[in-house]
C-alpha cells in the first residue's frame, strides 16, 4: 500500500517549537512540559491549533519528553501522557497527527548503562500507547545515538504499521554528539526501516544545508528538515534565536530541490514561521528523492561505501586453527577476540568478519556477546558470519549499525530464513553461488544461481544492490582448475549482472606451502576481474602491497601517491631493526632480559623469545619465568616504589611479560599450564563504581606473574562476586573502588564473602581507602597502589602453596 | 604557558609518584605529547550553562559547603562540560591492548577537562562579571545527586546527550557538572593557574570535617 506522501506530489509542513510557545505563555520553567498534557490540556490543544491554522499539515504530539527517565518521580505516567498527548494533537484537526518520541534520557550501552532490550521495551510501550490513541505516524526526533534509534524503529516496526520518521540532531561539523556522521545516519536509517529520514534541532537552516548537500545522493527515501531559528545566544532570559520568520522561511527554501519533502521548525520557531513556510511551499511540486541506493555497511559512527574503493574484510576472528581464540571462547572470555579485532583494525581492515562457531561452543551467545564486546572497543563495521539462524538473528538484533551478513546461498529454505531477517534488521548480504546440489563446477552454473538469488531477493524487496556475490574460492590442492572457474565467474558477475563481488581469498592456498605468496598472486588476478571486496588477512603486509601495486598499474593511483607513501614506509621499517640497540661506543649489542623488560622494549623482547623457542627443542620455560622474568618484575616494582620509574613504564613492562607468557603458552600448545588453582584470583570493581583502571592495572601485573585472573569487571554486585567465587573456587579476592560511595558496598561484599567462607582472603584498594579503613571494613589486606597490591597477592599465594605442600 | 603545555605539565604531575625534580622524563613527556594530539582529534567538547536568578536559587543551595562558597553572590550559573563519548571509547580500546598508554590518555583527558572548565570560566567572567570558583556535586556536603538536577535543568535549553546513572556517575565519563555564581566584590583567582591549592577544597574547610569517614583530617 502506498504511503500518504506517495499519493500526493507536494511538500508537507510540520509544526514548529512547542517549548517556544510554552515559554511565551509563562510555562517555560515547568519541569517536564509533557506533564501539561494531563494538567493543561486546553493550553496544549490551543498551541496545536495555532500551528494547524498557520498551515501545518502534521502536528507532533507534546510527548517529546514523555520518557520514564525524564519524568523523575512520575515515571509511571508516561503511557498516560502519551495517550493524552496524541489525543490533543488529533483534536486540533490536523491532516496527520504524529506521535513524537525523543531520546529516552539515558544512554545505551556501551556509552551508558541502559541495555538495548530495556530501551526497546520502553519504546514498545510508547509505540503501543501512541498507536492506540490514534497517531497517524511515529516521529523519532533529535536523536544522537544510532543504537537508540534502532531500538525505537524496531519497536515501531514490530508493534505498529505506522509510517516511521526518524531525525538526528547534528552539530556544525555534521556529526551528532556521539560522533555519528550525517551521511552514515541517513544511509543506516533508511536501511533500518525508517520511511522518512532527516535532521532537526541544534542548527539553523543555513548550517544544515551543507550536510543535506552531502547526503542527498544517497537519500532514496524522502528527507525531512526541522531547523531551529538559527543558532541561539544565551542570555539571562534564556536562549534567543536570531532568525525572524521571513529569514527562516527563505533559508528553508534552499532545500526545495534537495529531495526534502517534509519541512518544519524546531527551537525558536513559532506559528508565524510555519505560516511563512506554508506560503512558500504549499503550491510547489515535490520532485522526489534525489538519491539512489548505494551499497554500504556501517557501525555506530561511520560507514564504508563499496562504490568508493576496494574494501578489505579482516578474516582473523575465527577460532578455526587458532588455539588461543578457542581456549578463550571456551571460558566465555572475549579478550583474544578484542585483541584480534584491534590488531586488524590497526592494519587497515575496513570491515571485520566475525565467526565464533566451533564444536561445543554456544554460537548464539558467543556471536551476539562477541559483537557487543567488539563494538565496545572499536567502531569498525562488522561482517556477521554464521549459518545458524538463531545466532544470526541474535547478532543482527544487537549489532549497532548496518552489518554485512555472511551469508545466504541458492538453497530456498536458507533464503527463506535469511532474507526476512535482513528485511527486518537491515544489512548487506553476501550471496554464495552454491545451492542444494553443491558448488557448480563451472562459471555458468554459478551465474545461474546468482540470477536465481537476485529474483528471489526481489520478492523480499531486497534489491540486487544489497547483495554481494561470492564466486567461491576452492583450494588449488583440491582442484587445480577451480581458480580459473572462480575468476571467470567473477568476470561474468561484474560484466553480465553488474553486481558487487566478494571473495574469501585465502581459501585458494589451503594445504599448500608459500600460502601468502599464492594469496597475493590470486588477489591480483581477482582485482583484474573487478573484485570489490576481499576477505583477507590484513596483517599480511604483502596483501596491502598487492592492492597498492594494483592501483598503481591500473591507473587508479593519481601521481603514484599511495605507492610512494607505502614505499617510504617500507624502506623506513627496513632501516630500523627492532631488536638491537647501540651502546655508548656505537657498537650493537643484544640486551639481557632484565634490560629488555626494564626498558619496555616489546619488539626486541618478543624477537629474542621467539628466537629461543625456535632454536631450543627442549625449552625450559619455568627456568626463564622464575629466574629471569619474575626477578626483573620485582626489580621493576622496587624502582616504582622508589619513584625511579612511573606507572606507565611499570605497566608497559608488565604488559611485555604478559605477552611473553602468551607466546610461550601458544608455542607449547598448553594454554592452561602454569595456572594452577592456587595461582588464581578474582578481581572486581564494586557496585556503583565505574572506575576500573586501578583494577585493570592489578590484573595486568598479576597476569605478568603467571597468575590466572577472573575479572568480573566494574559495577559488580556482591551477589555476582559470591557467584564468581563459588564457580571458580576462588581463595583470593581483590576489590577496588575509587569513590567514597563505593566503601559501603565494599563492606557488604566483604561481609558476605566472609560469612560464606572466612578462609577466603580479601585485599582492597582504591583512592579513598587507607590501611585503617581497609581493616575496619573487614579486608585482610590493603594495597596503596597496584604494585603493593600484587606483592600482597604473591605473598598470599606463596603462603598457600606452602600450606598445601605441608 | 600555552594550553597544550599546561595540560601536559599537569599530566606529568598527576602521573608522578613524588617530587618536582623528576619532571624531565623524556619517555613520559613524549607519550603525553602523543596522547595530547590523539585526544585533540577525538574530543567533541560541549559546554552548556544556564543562568539561575538569585530568587530561584534556593533549590540549588543544599548544604553548608555550597552555602559558604556562594556567600556574597547574586545570580547563579549551572554548567556541564564534556569531552564527549569518543574519549571514553578510545580509552576503552587502548585499555585492551596498551594499558600504560590508556593511563596516560585517562590522566590527560582529566587535565584537558579541567583546562576547558578554566577557559569557560574566563569566557563567562567576560560576559557576566567576576565569579565564585567552580563547585561540583560531591564537594564537601554537596550531594552527588545534584548532578542529576543540573543536567535536568540544562535540558530545558539544550538537547544534550549527557546522562547521570543511578549511582550518579556522569556519562560520558569525562564530563564535569557544577555551579558558580556572579560576585561583585571578589576576583576569582584560579589556584591551579597560580600553582596554589584552593583552601576551600581542603578537608578542614569542609562542612563534613567532623563526621567524614573517608577524609584524612
Amino acid at each position: 500500500m502506498k504511503k500518504f506522501w506517495e499519493t500526493e506530489n507536494r511538500f508537507f509542513i510540520f509544526d514548529g517549537g512547542m517549548g517556544t510557545e510554552l515559554q511565551k505563555r509563562g510555562y517555560g520553567d515547568i519541569d517536564n512540559p509533557s506533564l501539561l498534557n494531563l494538567t493543561h490540556g486546553e493550553l496544549i490543544k490551543e498551541i496545536h491549533r495555532e500551528y494547524q491554522r498557520s498551515g501545518a499539515d502534521i502536528i507532533s504530539s507534546n510527548t517529546f519528553n514523555a520518557s520514564p527517565f525524564k519524568l523523575k518521580g512520575e515515571e509511571n505516567l508516561y503511557k498516560k501522557i502519551i495517550k493524552k498527548g496524541v489525543q490533543l494533537a488529533k483534536e486540533s484537526n490536523p491532516y496527520k497527527a504524529a506521535l513524537d518520541i525523543g531520546p529516552l534520557g539515558d544512554l545505551l550501552e556501551p556509552n551508558g548503562t541502559l541495555s538495548f532490550e530495556k530501551a526497546y521495551s520502553i519504546f514498545k510501550e510508547m509505540v503501543i500507547a501512541g498507536k492506540n490513541a490514534g497517531a497517524d505516524l511515529i516521529l523519532f526526533e533529535t536523536f544522537s545515538d544510532l543504537y537508540e534509534l534502532k531500538a525505537g524503529i524496531l519497536a515501531a516496526k514490530e508493534y505498529s504499521d505506522l509510517p516511521i520518521f526518524a531525525t538526528i540532531t547534528i552539530e556544525k561539523d555534521g556529526r551528532t554528539f556521539l560522533g555519528l556522521d550525517s551521511r552514515t545516519a541517513i544511509l543506516s536509517l533508511q536501511q533500518l526501516g525508517a520511511d522518512v529520514v532527516g535532521l532537526n534541532c541544534s542548527l539553523g537552516p543555513r548550517e544544515m544545508k551543507p550536510w543535506i548537500d552531502k547526503t542527498k545522493d544517497i537519500a532514496y527515501k524522502p528527507l525531512m528538515i526541522q531547523a531551529n531559528a538559527g543558532l541561539p545566544n544565551i542570555t539571562e532570559h534564556g536562549s534567543r534565536y536570531p532568525l525572524n520568520a521571513e529569514d527562516f522561511a527563505s533559508a528553508m527554501l534552499e532545500f526545495h530541490d534537495d529531495g526534502v519533502q517534509f519541512i518544519g521548525g524546531c527551537c525558536g520557531t513559532e506559528p508565524s514561521y510555519i505560516k511563512k513556510l506554508s506560503d512558500l511551499f504549499k503550491s510547489e511540486k515535490y520532485a522526489g528523492p534525489q538519491g539512489s541506493f548505494k551499497p554500504f555497511v556501517s557501525s555506530y559512527n561511520h560507514s564504508v561505501e563499496f562504490d568508493k574503493k576496494f574494501t578489505v574484510v579482516g578474516e582473523r576472528i575465527n577460532p578455526a586453527g587458532k588455539e588461543h581464540l578457542m581456549v578463550s571462547l571456551r571460558e566465555n572470555s572475549f579478550e583474544a577476540v578484542i585483541e584480534e579485532a584491534i590488531s586488524q583494525k590497526n592494519h587497515k581492515a575496513d570491515i571485520l568478519d566475525v565467526h565464533l562457531s566451533a564444536p561445543g561452543l554456544d554460537e548464539e551467545f558467543l556471536l551476539s556477546t562477541g559483537i557487543k564486546e567488539i563494538q565496545r572497543h572499536i567502531s569498525t563495521p562488522l561482517q556477521i558470519d554464521t549459518m545458524n539462524a538463531r545466532a544470526l538473528e541474535s547478532a543482527l538484533r544487537v549489532y549497532n549499525g548496518v552489518p554485512l551478513v555472511n551469508s545466504v546461498n541458492g538453497k530456498m529454505e536458507w533464503m527463506d530464513t535469511v532474507f526476512p531477517l535482513v528485511k527486518k534488521y537491515g544489512g548487506m548480504v553476501v550471496a554464495l553461488t552454491l545451492d542444494k546440489k553443491g558448488i557448480p563446477s563451472d562459471a555458468e552454473g554459478r551465474i545461474e544461481i546468482a540470477k536465481k538469488i537476485i529474483i528471489y531477493a526481489e520478492k523480499w524487496k531486497i534489491p540486487k544492490e544489497q547483495l554481494i556475490f561470492d564466486a567461491l574460492v576452492l583450494t588449488i590442492g583440491h582442484d587445480p582448475e577451480s581458480p580459473a572457474v572462480t575468476l571467470e565467474t567473477l568476470r561474468r558477475l561484474k560484466g553480465e549482472l553488474n553486481v558487487k563481488t566478494i571473495l574469501g581469498v585465502s581459501n585458494i592456498s589451503h594445504g599448500l606451502p608459500m600460502r601468502e605468496e599464492i594469496n597475493r598472486f590470486f588477489l591480483g588476478k581477482a582485482l583484474d576481474r573487478g573484485l570489490d571486496i576481499g576477505i583477507i588477512n590484513p596483517l599480511d603486509p604483502g596483501m596491502h602491497q598487492t592492492l597498492t601495486l594494483h592501483r598503481l598499474v591500473s591507473g587508479k593511483d593519481e601521481g603514484a601517491r599511495s605507492f610512494i607513501k607505502e614505499a617510504n614506509l617500507l624502506m623506513e621499517n627496513t632501516l630500523h631493526p627492532v631488536f638491537i640497540k647501540e651502546n655508548f661506543h656505537g657498537k650493537e649489542e643484544l640486551l639481557d632480559w632484565n634490560a629488555l623488560i626494564f626498558q619496555g622494549r616489546k619488539d626486541s623482547f618478543l624477537h629474542k623469545l621467539r628466537a629461543i623457542l625456535e632454536s631450543e627443542s627442549e625449552f625450559n620455560y619455568n627456568e626463564l619465568i622464575e629466574n629471569q622474568w619474575i626477578p626483573a618484575l620485582l626489580n621493576l616494582g622496587d624502582a616504582y616504589e622508589k619513584g625511579e620509574i612511573y606507572l606507565p613504564q611499570l605497566l608497559q613492562s608488565s604488559e611485555i611479560v604478559k605477552m611473553g607468557m602468551g607466546v610461550i603458552y601458544a608455542a607449547l600448545k598448553n594454554p592452561l599450564m602454569e595456572k594452577e588453582e592456587n595461582k588464581k584470583i578474582l578481581l572486581a570493581t564494586v557496585e556503583g563504581d565505574l572506575h576500573d583502571i586501578g583494577k585493570n592495572i592489578v590484573k595486568l601485573m598479576s597476569e605478568s606473574y603467571g597468575i590466572k585472573v577472573i575479572d568480573l569487571g566494574k559495577d559488580v554486585s556482591p551477589d555476582r562476586i559470591i557467584t564468581g567465587i563459588e564457580k571458580e573456587n576462588i581463595r583470593i579476592v581483590g576489590l577496588s573502588g575509587l569513590m567514597t560511595t563505593s566503601i559501603p558496598t565494599m563492606k557488604v561484599a566483604i561481609r558476605r564473602i566472609k560469612e560464606r567462607d572466612p578462609s577466603v582472603k580479601i585485599i582492597v584498594g582504591g583512592a579513598v581507602l587507607t590501611k585503617e579503613l581497609a581493616l575496619e571494613i573487614g579486608a585482610d589486606g590493603y594495597g596503596k597502589d597496584a604494585s603493593q597490591g600484587v606483592q600482597w597477592i604473591l605473598a598470599e599465594i606463596r603462603k598457600r602453596s606452602g600450606e598445601n605442600n605441608q | 604557558m600555552v594550553k597544550k603545555d599546561r595540560i601536559i605539565q599537569n599530566g606529568i604531575k598527576a602521573l608522578r609518584k613524588s617530587g618536582d625534580e623528576k619532571i624531565n622524563d623524556h619517555g613520559i613527556y613524549v607519550s603525553l605529547l602523543k596522547g595530547y594530539h590523539d585526544l585533540e582529534k577525538i574530543i567533541r567538547k560541549k559546554s552548556y550553562h544556564r543562568i539561575i536568578l538569585r530568587e530561584e536559587s534556593e533549590k540549588w543551595i543544599k548544604g553548608q559547603s555550597i552555602s559558604d562558597h556562594l556567600t556574597n553572590t547574586s545570580n547563579l550559573i549551572i554548567y556541564a562540560i564534556t569531552l564527549g563519548h569518543e574519549v571514553d571509547r578510545r580509552i576503552r580500546e587502548i585499555s585492551a591492548t596498551d594499558l600504560s598508554y590508556a593511563v596516560i590518555l585517562d590522566v590527560l583527558a582529566n587535565e584537558y577537562l579541567e583546562e576547558e572548565l578554566r577557559e569557560e570560566f574566563e569566557l563567562w567572567e567576560k560576559s557576566y562579571g567576576t565569579l565564585a570558583g567552580p563547585f561540583s556535586p560531591g564537594y564537601g556536603d554537596y550531594p552527588l545527586s545534584m548532578s542529576d538536577r543540573i543536567i535536568h535543568e540544562l535540558r530545558r535549553d539544550f538537547s544534550m546527550e549527557i546522562c547521570v546513572n543511578s549511582s550518579y556517575h556522569l556519562q560520558p565519563k569525562k564530563t564535569i557538572t557544577g555551579i558558580t555564581a556572579i560576585k561583585t566584590d571578589y576576583k576569582y583567582e584560579d589556584p591551579a593557574k597560580e600553582g596554589k591549592e584552593d583552601p576551600k577544597r581542603k578537608c578542614r574547610f569542609c562542612a563534613k570535617k567532623t563526621n567524614c569517614n573517608y577524609g584524612s583530617s
